[in-house]
């Protein structure tokens, strides 16, 4: 009971201490609030991202269930139904796939589904319902745009559908649709349980013993939560036994809920930007906290006197840190999910996450308590040390406490803290400016445009879609290109991704020299590390000398053969040729009897060569007329493949070791990366003729908008799956990136610019408050306010060049080591030492550091000077 | 020649049911030379008189003259500049700038008024107070008597027209208080200075060549 009366005592002390001098806490509210903001909306973003990733690869597995087992029978289906652990279970039945011209770029697969499972799968009708006559059907608004139907309930049309081995044809009428997700692996049309009975009858007997494994119609897709997604693999292994389904059940985990491997530079960015938000936070509050004390002490000396001991001290101050973190925290987290839903979409769309709702924010209580969490933690602490003080000091030196003791001292820690506390708001911005400004645009346009166009299959560089057309471009499409006015070169790229084979000697070469090189042998320890921490299969004793052995059997290094016109060539690096010069001889090499070789890079900086010039390598044809289709067995299971083990091998010789600049390049890659370089004729010769991947055009000056408009023009009317790029668009990637580090770096800078400028406000505010007798007494004895003024403004001087010379020193250490290094990190950031954004701001806080006292001294000064001197 | 005038001096505070009529209908004047004490119980109304003569605050009605200047009307910096110029100040809290020495203190005024320190006389004035061996020290490390002394030093140092102390022993034990009256009283005949002193000790009082009682915002 003494417990429970105490508090009360205590509550109702730290609330009217609060009541009496709402301004005081109005201010350190304030800074609660812009610490929070800066937390919640760092969490905001950061778990929307997070959130988005994840979402894109549900989408790209095609639903958001933990895991699900496929191809089951009904007595299958009925042995997991009913599992208690299960939250929740539904499925989907397939029936075939979607044949016709519509679908060969885009892959359909058409099931009977549970609404549940329809949900899981992101293909529930946004509009309209799920089917239910025979001749109803559901599916995306990109299928319904494949096959020209449009996007409207009732619409009719026939689709023909692959069922096991034969193919069904039907008229449907369309009864509902969802929007398509393009990065989906495949999409899906549903249609009414009493059609899949119908065409594709729920299985009976389990696949394995079904006897033709290529026929999955009628068979059951499972899928299933559980209460939470810890350790999915370990529940779903469980559920196997304990459900007795069979043991080789295929069950998938969705990938989504697997533990993703975190980027090391993302951590260490927000590692960094948690540190720099609780020392702004901590700077602003322990100094309110601080100077609250001080003029708290002659209340708390009055209670000590009478009674209070120092525990209950420093619960009253607790009491109000919790007050203020509870009025402070929710409105900071409101105003902090504010601004990061503000800051959401620019900084997505510089990340490969989602194409569908892009930079929508995906709150969570997590989130909200973390930021909450981190605010709340940063109060506590602020207000730890002026709370021990409190409780501290002695009842009769309390009394007599008027903050002029020790004048000397205690304004000299917190003239620390108010420097500290601006100047970090100042070097933040320095930083995030100069490392913006180092963002060279010729070095970025250098490695991604080498042409004034590149023409490409849409797919190619779209590092979100699951196949990449690498032979979009026709011959046909070359031949409008080179007719085009103002096209001075055309530059054709082909590529065919394959395993390189040399002969015996360069192998050997290769052997000795190549594999042995300490840059490789490194990169393929890492290597290993990954295939053992992603693929299942690797065995866990199997070493680099494993796998060098099974180099030294196989002579092969998985690489890729491009074939390249003559402009395309001209924009490869020469390191080195067979001739000693430092140019390639396009008639020489066009002969027919040389490539060009690549040099292994894992950084752009140190290369090691594969072969020499002057060295012979052998190249495979991929003519389709010289494949073969063979079948093999892989664990019970048949299928076909193609081989050209017996298609003929050329053998060049190497006229020279180059590199090739990203902008011509497929830009997917492994670990060997081992290009080599025909000519396109040559080329085309000994593969066939294809497609090319890319091509880049050279245009005169001044048609390169009319050649900009048929681009575009031609790859959004004629031929859609094209697309292109151009210097312009580039610059805009450039300009957008740009603008999105910008506004994050301003928006940041300006908030901790702000809680700088409080701390200072309110450092030099109390302390005119304080010492208003002070002041008073010298007006008394003849000071003129402008006097006064005079002297407040020098003090604010004060703090000002403090503040300059700090921000300045520590800008430029900054400057010159994390800024340095993280250019250095990006090739396409070239370090500059900049502290023009200081010298710009400067001048804006040296007005502000003047003004701000002068404000506070007028509303002082309103009071007369006979109040101001009664004041003890 | 009266060196101070007070015509009919009123302050009211506030209106209607809490109108409180601090002064109410003052009149007084002082000589030059003189030393005047008023005196008066606490709420009797001797501060805000004091204030008034001051130039701290302004009166509601009636007029102060000092030197021949009507500093009623005057405002603001104005008022403040006449201040340092003509009056000095002696309070019961010292009122010392903590962060400067007690030399610095002494000549803060003039420093103030941007003019030349009459060095001669400051000596004089300090050695008469004896506190030629603490100029150095800041105020926080005297005792009350020799801060009250600083006050007195300071008070004198820009030669004012006249010397106002408000309840200047407030502060002290009475051997100490008779030690900073005696003080206050031979350096104002040495150097010639009209004092007005606030109290509400009737002994203290009594040191003063004239003593007005003040009962009420009235004088008796």
């Amino acid at each position: 009971m003494q417990k429970v009366k105490n508090r009360k005592v205590i509550n109702n002390l730290a609330i009217s201490g609060i009541k009496s001098n709402p301004k005081k806490y109005a201010v350190l509210v304030a800074a609660v609030v812009l610490t929070t903001l800066l937390f919640s909306s760092l969490f905001t973003v950061g778990g929307s991202l997070i959130k988005e990733i994840q979402l894109g690869t549900m989408r790209q597995v095609g639903g958001n269930a933990h895991a699900g087992f496929k191809y089951l029978s009904q007595p299958e289906y009925e042995l997991v139904k009913n599992d208690k652990k299960l939250k929740e279970i539904s499925y989907r039945t397939l029936v075939g796939f979607a044949e016709g011209e519509a679908f060969k770029k885009v892959s359909a697969e058409v099931y009977f589904s549970e609404p549940l499972e329809a949900k899981f799968g992101f293909c529930y009708p946004e509009k309209g319902r799920m089917p239910e006559a025979e001749n109803e059907i559901v599916t995306s608004d990109i299928v319904l745009n494949k096959l020209g139907v449009p996007c409207e309930i009732g619409a009719e049309f026939p689709l023909t559908i692959r069922i096991g081995e034969e193919s069904v044809t039907e008229n449907f009428v369309l009864c509902g649709y969802f929007t398509g997700d393009p990065i989906s692996m495949s999409q899906m049309i549903l249609v009414s349980k009493d059609f899949q009975e119908k065409y594709a009858p729920t299985r009976m007997i389990p696949y394995t013993e079904s006897g033709n494994v290529n026929d999955i119609s009628g068979y059951m897709s499972v899928d299933f939560n559980f209460s939470n997604s810890i350790n999915i693999q370990k529940k779903v292994q469980a559920l196997i036994e304990r459900t007795g389904i069979r043991e080789n059940v295929d069950c998938g985990v969705n990938w989504a809920y697997m533990t993703q491997s975190i980027d090391p530079f993302m951590v260490a960015v927000c590692v960094a930007l948690l540190i720099t938000f609780f020392a702004a936070g901590y700077l602003i509050i322990y100094n309110i906290f601080d100077i609250n004390i001080v003029s708290d002490m002659q209340e708390y000396g009055l209670l000590k006197t009478v009674g209070t001991s120092g525990k209950q001290l420093k619960k009253i101050v607790m009491r109000r840190a919790n007050i203020i973190s509870l009025i402070g925290i929710p409105a900071g987290l409101l105003l902090g999910v504010g601004v990061g839903a503000l800051l959401l979409p620019s900084i997505s769309n510089q990340m490969n996450t989602v194409t569908v709702g892009k930079g929508e924010v995906h709150l969570n209580i997590w989130i909200l308590l973390g930021a909450a969490v981190f605010s709340y933690l940063t109060v506590i602490i602020s207000a730890q040390r002026p709370c021990r003080k409190a409780s501290k000091v002695s009842p009769i030196e309390t009394l007599r406490y008027s903050g002029e003791s020790n004048e000397t001292g205690k304004s000299k820690k917190k003239l620390f803290i108010v420097i500290l506390s601006l100047s970090l708001a100042l070097v933040v911005l320095n930083s995030v400016i100069s490392f913006v400004s180092s963002f060279t645009m010729d070095e970025y346009i250098k490695s991604l445009v080498i042409s004034d166009f590149s023409i490409q299959d849409a797919t190619l560089d779209n590092f979100s879609m699951p196949d990449h057309v690498t032979d979009g471009i026709g011959q046909d499409v070359i031949e409008e290109l080179k007719a085009l006015p103002g096209v001075n070169e055309v530059g054709n790229i082909y590529v065919n991704t394959t395993f390189q084979e040399f002969t015996d000697e360069s192998w050997q070469k290769i052997e000795d020299n190549f594999l042995t090189d300490p840059l490789v042998h490194s990169k393929l320890e890492y290597q290993l590390e990954e295939m053992k921490h992603w693929d299942p299969y690797t065995p866990e004793d199997y070493s680099i000398d494993d796998l060098l052995n099974e180099l030294r059997e196989e002579k092969t290094l998985e690489g890729k053969t491009y074939g390249m016109s003559e402009y395309a060539v001209s924009k490869l690096n020469v390191a080195s040729t067979i001739d000693g010069s430092d140019t390639i001889d396009w008639e020489k090499f066009n002969s027919g009897d040389y490539v060009l070789v690549n040099r292994w890079t894992d950084d752009d900086v140190s290369f090691v060569n594969f072969v020499e010039p002057g060295d012979k390598v052998l190249v495979r044809s991929y003519d389709p007329k010289y494949g073969e289709e063979m079948e093999a067995e892989y664990e019970g299971h048949k299928y076909t493949y193609i081989s050209y083990d017996n298609a003929p091998v050329k053998e060049y010789t190497v006229y020279a070791v180059v590199d090739l600049p990203l902008a011509i390049m497929y830009r997917v890659f492994s670990t060997y990366n081992c290009y080599f370089i025909l000519p396109e004729d040559e080329y085309l010769a000994v593969n066939g003729d294809c497609g090319a991947m890319r091509t880049i055009l050279d245009v005169d000056d001044d048609k390169e908008a009319e050649v900009e408009e048929w681009l575009k023009n031609y790859t959004t009317t004629v031929n859609t799956d094209l697309d292109y790029d151009s210097k312009e668009t580039v610059k805009g990637e450039y300009a957008s990136f740009n603008d999105m580090l910008r506004m994050v770096g301003i928006v940041l800078a300006g908030i901790l610019g702000l809680i700088g400028l409080m701390n200072f406000a309110n450092t030099m505010v109390t302390s005119i408050i304080v010492r208003s007798r002070e002041l008073a007494m010298l007006e008394a004895v003849g000071m003129t306010g402008a006097q006064q003024r005079h002297k407040l403004m020098k003090e604010g001087l004060v703090y000002f060049l403090w503040t300059a010379v700090v921000s300045v020193v520590i800008s430029s250490i900054m400057s010159l080591t994390v800024i340095r290094f993280l250019s250095d990190e990006f090739e396409m950031f070239v370090w500059r030492f900049n502290l023009l954004p200081l010298a710009v701001c400067l001048p804006f806080i040296l007005a502000l550091i003047i003004i701000i006292p002068v404000i506070a001294y007028n509303r002082l000064s309103k009071r007369s000077v006979t109040d101001r001197l009664r004041v003890e | 020649m009266s060196i101070l005038v007070a015509e009919h001096l009123k302050k009211y505070y506030g209106e209607g049911e809490s109108l409180v009529k601090a002064l109410d209908d003052v009149s007084l004047q002082v000589e030059r030379g003189e030393f005047v004490s008023i005196i008066g119980t606490s709420g009797s109304g001797k501060s805000t008189l004091l204030h008034m003569l001051g130039g701290l605050d302004n009166p509601t009605e009636g007029k102060v003259i000092i030197d021949d200047k009507d500093i009623s009307n005057l405002k603001g910096d104005d008022l403040c500049i006449f201040r340092r110029r003509k009056i000095g100040f002696i309070f019961q809290s010292f009122n010392l700038v903590p962060s400067i020495s007690v030399y610095e203190n002494i000549v803060l005024p003039i420093k103030l008024d941007g003019k030349k320190v009459d060095k001669e006389f400051v000596d004089n004035v300090i050695e008469t107070l004896g506190l030629t061996n603490k100029l150095d020290r800041i105020p926080s490390k005297l005792s009350g008597g020799q801060q009250q002394r600083v006050a007195i030093a300071r008070a004198l140092a820009s030669k004012p027209a006249i010397i106002l102390a408000d309840e200047p022993t407030g502060n002290l034990d009475s051997k100490t208080s008779q030690d900073v009256l005696g003080l206050l009283k031979t350096t104002g005949k040495k150097f010639n200075q009209t004092i007005v002193m606030i109290t509400h000790n009737d002994e203290i009082a009594q040191m003063a060549d004239r003593t007005i009682r003040i009962e009420d915002g009235h004088i008796v």
